[in-house]
């Protein structure tokens, strides 16, 4: 059904940010091409009026609610300093807009 | 002592035969002897046991209640939170993340007055059949070191099989605690989802992971699945029924019940497994087993079903992994793309960026009616045929794979892998309960389990059969060799 390319392989690693290394692209692609026979033998499974199944377990398919009311998370300095690198109570990442150059 | 059962132990313990404290070295001197060369453990928390053995000593002595778990040492796969400790998933990208909260599990363990060992192995972020994705280390069946202990749950399916813990936590996506149970010769259980909470699980594919538990017995497996198993307001797929509470066998099942066997689907099922799986079956005829055929051909489908499903998942739950809020960034990266690319490239293994692209595949514009939509359908097939299956018996019984455990490097391809998931995916497609028992050796020596699925929300009433099992077999109080120095 689905041809896989290299260049569609690399259409998926850019959409999922995984760099697809030429080293291993040759590799890659191979298992990709055989998983993806594999899994295309549901193409032979007849669904026609079936409705696809989004929650498992019969009797709960709704999302419970709870009352709106404030909780306390988890506390600001903790996940500081679980992160790569902060500054000034916030988690710092490179420069995300740089200056025009005019 | 390390041979005890966990009911054995808090039973020593409560009666006063034995303190935490002498508990607590015992494990952790059995620890640091075997494992060396078994590579079960990722940490263990030395000084943190000794102090609350200590703690739990004081508390006997005053005379203070005592809870469920009181005197038991437990380990913990590292994908499930303990604060204060790492939580690296067996991943490079998690090597220095440090939980800031408590999964349920841990919570509910501390509660109840249980001896946290330490964190272990797996294969990275849970993916994986043999434990050798692990980014970490080799952890090596203590019934033959040069087998793999299964995966992903195979550091915590090792430390029990070596006495290095009587229970252990593990998740299970897709046979990721029962494979190894069975690989390594112990009993495990696969709760209904929902039935323990994932609140601190790190997340894989989140309609099918399960926590539960690993042990020799199905009563050691009961007295954890009383603490664990309760409802939890963190995680809104959490079960609202009661506590998990044991149920007898000869009250439930003293008349007799019926055990359901899909034939069709066995049918490539190899001579020696067969034969094991065939005495598995008389072992229930004799506890009161009607043994009838369901059709569960379905099945057939399941494995390209569950591979859809669960990178589909993978693929959106690891797409937090960015190198921004926690986990390992890139040094290399000097623009915020770089951040996540060059912390992804680096961070992440082989069949984890396989798993993300794969999932990225099946839910791409153009591709997500033909394969997630479909296998979302077929998976709805699939439960139907479980329902009507269960109109007629009460629990199905399975092997757990084709054969024992393979050597280290035997399986390469991944689609031959993943393969080996043909008769465990059903049960995290399905939602049921399912068991895992070990159910004796082939001819070379290897251990091997069986499985028997039970009606959802049926988690009691399957473990009741599977302690009826174990009083007519003794595959359970079999010991790897070797492992006594």
């Amino acid at each position: 059904m689905a041809d896989i390319t290299e260049e569609r392989l690399l259409h998926l690693a850019k959409l999922c940010r995984i760099n697809c290394s030429s080293k291993k692209r040759a590799e890659l692609l191979r298992d990709f091409q055989q998983v993806v026979s594999y899994i295309e033998v549901l193409s032979e499974v007849d669904t026609d009026g079936v409705e696809p199944c989004n929650y498992v377990v019969s009797g709960c398919g709704k999302t419970p609610l709870r009352e709106d009311e404030g909780v306390n998370t988890l506390d600001r300095e903790l996940l500081l300093q679980i992160a790569p690198s902060s500054i000034a109570g916030l988690v710092r990442v490179p420069t995300v807009l740089t200056p025009s150059k005019n | 002592m390390h041979s005890f059962s966990a009911c054995e132990l808090h039973r020593r313990f409560v009666d006063g035969e034995v303190s935490a404290r002498k508990i607590a070295e015992d494990f952790l001197n059995r620890i640091r002897q075997l494992d060396p060369s078994l590579g079960a453990y990722l940490e263990i928390f030395e000084a943190r046991v000794i102090e609350q053995a200590d703690r739990l000593d004081c508390k006997r002595r005053g005379g203070e209640p005592l809870g469920l778990l009181a005197g038991i040492p437990i380990a913990i796969k590292d994908n499930i939170n303990i604060k204060g400790e790492k939580t690296t998933c067996a991943s490079k990208f998690l090597e220095n993340f440090i939980a800031p909260f408590d999964a349920t599990v841990t919570r509910r363990i501390r509660e109840e007055d249980g001896i946290i060992l330490g964190k272990t192995n797996l294969d990275e972020f849970a993916m994986g059949t043999t434990c050798e994705n692990s980014a970490v280390q080799i952890t090596r069946n203590p019934w033959d070191s040069n087998l793999v202990p299964g995966g992903s749950s195979g550091g915590s399916a090792a430390a029990v099989a070596a006495d290095m813990a009587p229970i252990a936590f593990g998740s299970d996506t897709g046979g990721s605690i029962r494979l190894p149970a069975s690989f390594c010769g112990i009993s495990s259980f696969k709760p209904t989802y929902g039935r323990i909470s994932r609140y601190g699980l790190v997340a894989f594919g989140s309609s099918l992971d399960q926590i539960g538990p690993m042990a020799y017995s199905c009563e050691d497996l009961e007295r954890i699945m009383q603490v664990v198993a309760v409802p939890c307001e963190k995680d809104s797929t959490s079960l609202s029924d009661p506590a998990f509470s044991p149920v007898s066998f000869e009250e439930r099942y003293g008349s007799g019940f019926r055990v359901g066997v899909p034939w069709q689907f066995l049918e490539g099922l190899p001579n020696d497994t067969r034969a094991i799986f065939d005495r598995a079956l008389k072992s229930l005829r004799s506890i009161g087993a009607d043994i009838i055929e369901v059709d569960l051909s379905i099945l057939q489908y399941a494995v390209s079903t569950y591979y859809i499903l669960c990178t589909a998942e993978a693929s959106t739950n690891l797409a937090r992994f960015d190198g921004i809020r926690y986990g390992v960034r890139s040094d290399r990266a000097e623009t915020l793309d770089e951040v996540y690319d060059f912390s992804r490239e680096e961070g992440f293994g082989d069949e984890v960026k396989r798993r993300i692209m794969l999932g990225t595949f099946v839910l791409s514009s153009g591709y997500q009616d033909a394969y997630y939509r479909k296998a979302q359908k077929v998976r709805q097939l699939i439960i139907n045929r479980f329902n009507d299956a269960f109109l007629k018996c009460d629990c199905i019984a399975f092997p757990t794979s084709l054969s024992g455990a393979f050597a280290f490097g035997e399986k390469k391809e991944p689609l031959s892998l993943y393969l080996e998931d043909l008769y465990t995916v059903g049960a995290n497609l399905t939602g049921v309960p399912v068991m895992a028992l070990p159910a004796g050796f082939l001819p070379d020596s290897r251990p091997i389990g069986f499985q028997l699925f039970g009606q959802q929300r049926h988690d009691a009433e399957l473990l009741s059969i599977g302690r009826a099992f174990q009083s007519v077999t003794e595959y359970h109080t079999q010991r790897p060799k070797g492992m006594n120095k």
